[in-house]
């Protein structure tokens, strides 16, 4: 990556780290805080080891699913971010292309921030799984969980999850680059704009004419995305069911593999090559519109 | 056009700028730049000024010539912009910034910034690199806004009104760190401004605009050579009304002036006193006048 490029990224991290940090780490220093005087319910029928697992695996996927959808409501936003105080034309009047501004300002919202929640949600899943054991079988239940086991079995699943932000967000760029596209035309009214299209059209198209096309279209993205996170989690249940059958500790590493191998077969997929095709599209369209912003 | 064929840092020709079908902010200027001068922009709001200068960074498609550095502004602008400095408006500093902060953004995306010049700069102000734009008066924007962009080792400087904010004193010290510490007969300025009567003394060139057209692009020794400014009594008004001259005033003690583009009619030339015609009265002279809407410059 050039210079340029880090810098963009490092503008993105000095703007917002205070609401990405906020974001990641206020869900689990809550949690704590309630920890000891809330009730935990739903899991004390595992054992410490599940419970650590649970634990652990919990605070990494709330972790990231907060600060997700935290970006995923930001975006649109971003398209027109820096007009309103002008600062538009301090960033114009340096040398940065525009595509380099917006695929900075896009990587880092989408994809890393993301990625980053994940990793600080599971630093933290230690503390919670932590907090939880004892909460449900005193110290004696943490001092049985053999942690670095519990950690050798979460890790597999952590970079399967990392793996699978990245191609969800392959599946899901088509989504976030149309309401960036139409927020920085529409403003405001380009969310609202999106979705009364989307929504007009796919019914017109599917009560009317009886054609379903807008709403398989959208179902193989999010379908496509879910897979992408996490193509078997049924397996990864079955898996830990056997574990607290038997005690003994699962091996998530060829679970992992698989899943992903399973995610990576469904990148061959025409819905994702056509989505990527309209993501560049908007791409293209988003570096016109601040090409002649003046 | 390169510039090793020439000592012109801006050459334009024919250039028109327009916003949409009908608007038009320039029409038809030709001029150029050579390194080494400080270049007054002088025009009445709307006239184009800001217009120009977005052209010249490749803010803003134009028709006919220009080339800037040796580059085309729009197809070339991102190398355009690592050898020049630009401020379009001293208030658009991102607000959520500290001035360490932007001085480390300026280091990775400006290659001739110098974080060291920034802070030296930065030392003539009340602003310290932890303070926080937003927490900034308007005027201490503008102070370190200035003082990053002079921290770019840059062949040229546009500058569209730089001072604005600025008191009296902020505005002496940054005219004369352009003048001392920037300006080194082989970099140019070109600055636009409202407050004539200060930057006289700076510009080497002056560049004026009326709604869109360029009414005026000559050197300042030049000013004398072509335009006649005569003072005379107040009871001679008639006689060089009647002569029509670009612009007829009123000065301190009771005595009138007037300015001719050229040599006055001879019957008048002894009749007052020649004079140097300052900027402000040029400008007046050539700006908003309807008689000259079809004269060039």
């Amino acid at each position: 990556m050039s210079t340029r490029f880090n810098t963009l990224i490092l503008r993105e991290w000095m703007q917002h780290k205070r609401g990405w940090l906020i974001t990641m780490l206020a869900p689990p220093a809550i949690f704590l805080a309630l920890l000891p005087f809330g009730q935990v319910e739903g899991i004390s029928e595992h054992g410490p080891l599940g419970v650590a697992l649970l634990g652990l695996l919990i605070c990494t996927a709330a972790v990231f699913g907060i600060s997700y959808a935290a970006a995923l409501f930001q975006l649109p936003g971003l398209a027109r971010r820096d007009q309103q105080d002008r600062s538009i034309e301090f960033w114009l009047s340096l040398p940065a292309s525009h595509s380099e501004s917006i695929g900075a300002t896009v990587l880092m919202h989408a994809l890393l921030v993301p990625l980053a929640a994940a990793l600080v949600g599971f630093a933290f899943g230690g503390l919670i799984a932590s907090g939880l054991v004892i909460k449900t079988g005193g110290l004696s239940s943490w001092a049985a969980v053999p942690w670095f086991s519990a950690i050798g079995i979460a890790i597999p699943v952590l970079l399967r999850g990392l793996l699978g932000i990245v191609l969800m967000s392959l599946w899901l760029a088509p989504l976030m680059l149309i309401v960036m596209t139409a927020s920085a035309w529409l403003k405001r009214w380009g969310v609202p704009a999106v979705g009364i299209a989307v929504g007009v059209s796919g019914l017109v198209l599917d009560k009317i004419y009886g054609l379903r096309i807008v709403w398989e279209v959208l179902g193989a993205q999010f379908e496509g995305a879910g897979n992408a996170l996490l193509a078997s989690p049924e397996s990864l249940g079955q898996q830990m069911q056997q574990m607290e059958r038997t005690g003994t500790p699962l091996s998530t590493l060829a679970w992992a593999r698989e899943d992903a191998q399973l995610a990576l077969q469904s990148l061959a997929s025409p819905h994702l090559i056509g989505g990527l095709l309209v993501a560049a599209g908007c791409f293209a369209l988003l570096v016109y519109k601040r090409n002649h912003n003046h | 056009m390169s510039t090793t064929a020439t000592a012109n840092l801006i050459e334009a020709k024919d250039l028109t700028l327009r916003y949409g079908r009908s608007k038009v902010a320039l029409e038809r200027a030709s001029f150029s730049i050579p390194k080494g001068r400080v270049v007054g922009l002088l025009g009445h709001n709307g006239a184009g000024k800001t217009s120009l200068m977005k052209a010249l960074v490749g803010l803003l498609p134009g028709e006919g010539e220009l080339s800037v550095l040796g580059l085309d502004p729009r197809r070339q602008r991102g190398a355009l912009l690592e050898q020049l400095c630009y401020i379009p408006d001293v208030a658009v500093l991102p607000r959520w910034a500290k001035v360490s902060e932007l001085m480390t953004l300026m280091s990775g995306l400006q290659p001739r910034f110098s974080a060291q010049r920034a802070r030296d700069l930065l030392k003539r102000t009340s602003v310290a690199e932890g303070d926080r734009v937003k927490n900034l008066s308007k005027g201490m924007v503008v102070q370190v806004h200035l003082a990053l962009i002079a921290a770019i080792d840059a062949r040229l400087m546009i500058l569209d009104e730089p001072t604005l904010g600025l008191d009296v004193i902020s505005r002496k010290g940054f005219y004369e760190m352009l003048i001392d510490e920037w300006c080194d007969g082989e970099r140019s300025v070109l600055i636009s401004t409202h407050q004539v009567e200060e930057v006289e003394s700076l510009l080497s060139d002056v560049m004026m605009l009326d709604e869109g057209r360029l009414v005026l692009n000559i050197s300042l020794e030049d000013i004398d050579q072509r335009f006649t400014a005569l003072s005379h009594d107040a009871t001679l008004a008639d006689e060089f009304a009647a002569a029509h001259p670009l612009l007829r005033y009123r000065q301190s003690g009771g005595r009138s002036a007037v300015i001719f583009d050229g040599a006055p009619p001879a019957a008048l030339a002894g009749m007052g006193e020649r004079i140097r015609p300052s900027l402000v009265d040029l400008f007046m002279a050539l700006t908003r006048n309807p008689a000259l809407h079809s004269k060039s410059a």
